[in-house]
């Protein structure tokens, strides 16, 4: 569920991220709440409210008085425009590190990116 | 600091009454007996004198199980020792005076119907109606019967405690010792006071005192339930609670 | 609103079962005690509900003392590890007598949850299970509306189902409403993530009393070749290592600092593994 790398709050938020990127947690339709996260995950309830507190921050939820925790409309486009930003840093950097590591070069990168992108479904 | 009597009054009370209502049965079912006993043999002579006895060893019994639950269940239910003890005591008070009353009310209605050949009577009449023991008792040696009734069964009720606490808080080689050194002193004690003339002219006159009112009976009575209850609560204050049989 | 124990000692005969422990309590929150068998943990909740009396020291409830005080004492509920029920007791007649004597007891929860557990009311509490036994215990604890609560080793003989039950109800009932829970236990790694604050006890002193963000802030594992890492490591403080053929892994105190040379694997540690750090390192004093 959680491992020991990360805050369980940021590994909180980001499931809840992916939720709403994979549609999961549809637009304008509510989140579980903090109680349902923290039973669930057995985690303290401040710490899902951090975690989902991180996402509100953000506007890719909102808070309607006293009935739950909502997603945001835009939330989905806003989130997949941050990862696309990010994909380069978080991807693209580890990649071509490792390819080093393994001493591929960069023709040899080149190509088993294509082969990936024809390959992989 | 304000007690929370009431939820432990509440809890006892049922516990002692729940206790003593198959005392009682049993002695009613023994009066039906005497009087089918007088009827069947009509020769014999039936009589009954030990209500305020065996009264008074079921209310020793009750001292000597009911103190130790009723504190540990006070501790899980978040209510002191102090207020526990005093709780549990009131309803031990209660169960005294409704066991003594309804006695009472029990055997004035058997002397009713009570032949020639049958006598019913209690320690008040065998100590101060010695002469008048198949007459009816008056409305005051009603009263004075209940409250020697409950006077001594309040006694034999603190001793069971005293007892129950004491070996609660005694190690394992002092229960030994004092397992033997009670029936020892018990028995060394009068002995020795008969032996000794002064002594013996005290007691003497002290038990005179007694019995010439049945007040100074009560008295006494209630002062060793006092003596007892204190000295209860005295063990108690510090003992460490926990389960009879903690693994 | 909070408890606070100061200096309590207890001692039985020679043993000292509690050494001066000062602890402050605070409202709404959830505190892991955690200590090995014989630390002292059974011992300091039955002082703090009075079933003890400290040799020196006191306890005070939202600053009234707790001895002999029956407002304060029902502020308080302990889940203990023993059964104070009467031999003869029916699971029912409990409720009915936590009711009696809690205001606050709801016994609508108590009846649901028993039977979300498939705890019989009909039953004697000395005939039950010791896992049922534990059950019926936390379902007091759970139903009586208390605003402290303390659980010792809560989940002793449950089986892997009651238990995920019982740490899920009871997250849902402090989301819910709020209270300060102290949870005595040495299944850590089960509480790691529920507990504020962590409050270690090692032979009847405090070793450690923080939040638990902080406590684990406070140390790291760093694993890889063993030559680098004892370089990486080298003039600190290290908790633990262990090697398994060339490859070791230390758990080091403090936070990571400079860069990470290449092959070495850092990680944060967990709380059960940093306890047990802990006291390996304190055996060796």
């Amino acid at each position: 569920m959680f491992n020991e790398e990360k805050p369980i709050f940021l590994q909180l938020a980001e499931q809840l991220e992916e939720g709403i990127l994979s549609g999961a947690y549809p637009e304008e339709g509510q989140v579980p709440s903090i109680t349902e996260y923290a039973a669930n995950y057995k985690i303290n309830p401040a710490t899902a409210l951090k975690g989902i507190n991180l996402l509100v921050d953000r506007n890719l939820l909102y808070k309607k008085r006293g009935v739950g925790m909502f997603v945001a409309a835009g939330a989905q486009e806003k989130l997949l425009g941050e990862r696309r930003e990010r994909f380069y840093h978080d991807y693209i950097e580890k990649l071509v590190r490792e390819a080093r590591h393994l001493g591929l070069s960069a023709a040899q990168l080149s190509e088993m990116l294509e082969r990936g992108i024809e390959n992989v479904d | 600091m304000k007690m929370n009597l009431k939820p432990v009054f509440r809890y006892e009370m049922r516990d002692y009454l729940m206790g003593s209502w198959p005392f009682f049965a049993v002695i009613v079912a023994i009066v039906i007996a005497s009087f089918a006993g007088a009827f069947l043999f009509n020769g014999g002579e039936v009589s009954f004198m030990g209500y305020g006895m065996a009264a008074c060893i079921c209310l020793f019994v009750f001292g000597v199980v009911e103190p130790r639950p009723a504190l540990r269940l006070c501790a899980q239910m978040g209510v002191s020792r102090r207020t526990a003890f005093v709780g549990n005591l009131i309803s031990a008070v209660a169960d005294c005076a409704i066991l003594a009353l309804a006695g009472e009310i029990l055997f004035t209605i058997a002397k009713v119907f009570a032949g020639s050949r049958m006598a019913f009577s209690d320690i008040y009449q065998l100590f101060y109606q010695n002469e008048h023991l198949m007459e009816q008792l008056s409305i005051g040696g009603h009263v004075l019967s209940i409250l020697l009734n409950t006077a001594c069964m309040l006694a034999a009720y603190c001793l069971g405690m005293f007892f129950t606490f004491l070996f609660w808080r005694l190690s394992k080689v002092w229960c030994v010792v004092a397992a033997v050194a009670i029936p020892l002193t018990l028995n060394i004690v009068p002995a020795a006071v008969y032996r000794c003339v002064p002594l013996a002219r005290a007691a003497r006159a002290f038990i005179d005192l007694l019995a010439s009112s049945a007040w100074n009976l009560m008295g006494f009575l209630v002062i060793v339930a006092a003596v007892f209850a204190v000295i209860s609560y005295l063990l108690v204050r510090k003992a460490n609670i926990k389960a009879p049989t903690s693994k | 609103m909070s408890i606070e124990i100061r200096n309590v000692t207890k001692q039985f005969g020679d043993t000292l079962a509690l050494d001066h422990v000062s602890l402050t309590l605070e409202e709404n929150k959830i505190y892991g005690l955690l200590g090995n068998n014989g630390a002292g943990k059974s011992t300091l909740l039955s002082i703090i509900t009075d079933r003890q009396k400290a040799t020196e020291g006191c306890v005070l409830v939202d600053g009234e003392n707790v001895s002999g005080n029956d407002a304060a004492l029902g502020k308080l509920f302990l889940v203990g590890e023993q059964n104070l029920f009467p031999d003869d007791m029916k699971v029912k007649r409990a409720f009915d007598t936590a009711q009696m004597f809690y205001p606050n007891f709801d016994r609508a929860y108590a009846e649901a949850t028993a039977e979300k557990f498939g705890l019989n009311l009909k039953k004697k509490i000395t005939a039950l299970s010791t896992g049922y036994a534990s059950i019926f215990r936390l379902i007091l604890g759970l139903s009586v509306n208390t605003p402290y609560l303390f659980f010792d080793e809560p989940v002793l003989g449950l089986d892997a189902q009651h238990r995920d039950l019982f740490y899920r109800l009871l997250v849902e009932k402090y989301a819910e409403n709020p209270c300060t829970i102290v949870i005595s236990t040495h299944l850590i790694a089960e509480v790691a993530n529920l507990i504020e604050h962590t409050i270690i006890i090692r032979t009847g002193r405090i070793l450690k009393n923080l939040p638990t963000e902080e406590l684990m802030a406070d140390a790291f594992t760093v694993s890889g070749p063993a030559a680098t890492v004892d370089a990486f490591t080298s003039g600190r403080h290290i908790l633990t290592s262990s090697t398994l053929g060339g490859l070791k892994t230390a758990c080091v105190q403090g936070v990571p600092e400079g860069e990470l040379p290449v092959g070495l694997e850092l990680s944060k540690i967990n709380l059960q593994d940093y306890f047990i750090s802990m006291m390996e390192e304190e055996d060796q004093k």
